[in-house]
C-alpha cells in the first residue's frame, strides 16, 4: 500500500512497507500537501546524480528553534517512515512527517541561487512572520 | 581597519565574477534591517566610489563603504555549507547576537 500523493508527471513507487498508524495530523480532504518548484526538482535530481542512490528523497522538517520559534530543516533521507506523507514530482520524491506536516501544509518547496549563496526555501501560508534570512546581527 | 576573506570564499567570489563576465570585486555593505537591527548586503562592485575603502584579499577586491566599515571592521567572509544549503557567513568580531539563519517563522 503506497501512501505516496502523485502530482503531475510524477514518476512512479515510493512506498511505505507497512499501514501507517492512526496520524495526529489529517491532511484535509482536497488540499494540496505542498507545491515543489521544478528548480528544487532539478537541483535535487542534480545532487541525487552526484550521491549516486536512487533512493534517497527529499526530507523536509520543521523542529523547534531560530529567532521565530520554528525552523525548517532539509536532509536527503533513504528511509520513509510510516507517519510520513510523501510527494512525487518528475524523478524526485519529497517526504515529509506527519508533525511536521500541519505546520506546512500547502507551503511552496523552491530553491533559490543568488550571490549570497544557494538554498531550499519555503513559502508557507502557515507561517505568521518570517525570520528575514540571516544575514543580521546586532552590535 | 579591514575585512577579509577565506580561501574557499575567495573561490566562490571569482567563480561568481566569472559566472557574471567579469566585475571589480565584491561590496560589502550594511542595511538597518533583520531581527537583530543590521544586515549584510553584497553586491558586484564595478569601480570604487570616492567615500569606499578598498581592501585586498586572496586575491579578490573588496569593497566597503566608509559607514559600513565600523560595523565590519575585522569581518572574514567564509563561504559554508549547511546541510544542503552553502552561502557566504560573516564571522564579524563587532556582532553580539547573530540571527540563526532564517529559515525560522512563527506561526
Amino acid at each position: 500500500m503506497s501512501s505516496c500523493q502523485s502530482q503531475p508527471n510524477a514518476a512512479s513507487s515510493c512506498s511505505t512497507g507497512a499501514m501507517p498508524p492512526a496520524a495526529p495530523f489529517v491532511l484535509p480532504e482536497g488540499a494540496t500537501p505542498l507545491n515543489v518548484s521544478d528548480a528544487v526538482v532539478s537541483k535535487v535530481g542534480a545532487m541525487l546524480a552526484e550521491e549516486g542512490d536512487p533512493n534517497l528523497k527529499l526530507r523536509i522538517f520543521v523542529t523547534g528553534g531560530g529567532c521565530s520559534g520554528f525552523q525548517y530543516g532539509f536532509a536527503f533521507d533513504d528511509v520513509t517512515k510510516d507517519d510520513d506523507l510523501c510527494v512525487e514530482v518528475g524523478a524526485i520524491s519529497v517526504l515529509v512527517d506527519s508533525s511536521s506536516l500541519q505546520y506546512v501544509v500547502g507551503a511552496e518547496i523552491d530553491y533559490e541561487e543568488s550571490l549570497e549563496g544557494s538554498r531550499f526555501v519555503i513559502r508557507n501560508p502557515n507561517a505568521a512572520s518570517t525570520c528575514g534570512c540571516g544575514s543580521s546581527f546586532s552590535v | 581597519m579591514s575585512v577579509s576573506v577565506t580561501p574557499k570564499a575567495a573561490r566562490q567570489i571569482r567563480k561568481a565574477l566569472d559566472q557574471r563576465g567579469g566585475g571589480f570585486g565584491l561590496r560589502v555593505a550594511i542595511k538597518t534591517s533583520g531581527c537583530s537591527g543590521y544586515a549584510y548586503a553584497l553586491e558586484f562592485a564595478e569601480t570604487p566610489s570616492p567615500d569606499d575603502l578598498q581592501f585586498e584579499s586572496e586575491g579578490v577586491h573588496l569593497l566597503v563603504d566608509a559607514k559600513s566599515l565600523p560595523l565590519v571592521d575585522g569581518t572574514e567572509l567564509d563561504w559554508v555549507r549547511e546541510g544542503l544549503n552553502e552561502g557566504f557567513k560573516f564571522n564579524n568580531p563587532n556582532a553580539t547576537a547573530n540571527c540563526g539563519c532564517g529559515e525560522s517563522f512563527a506561526v
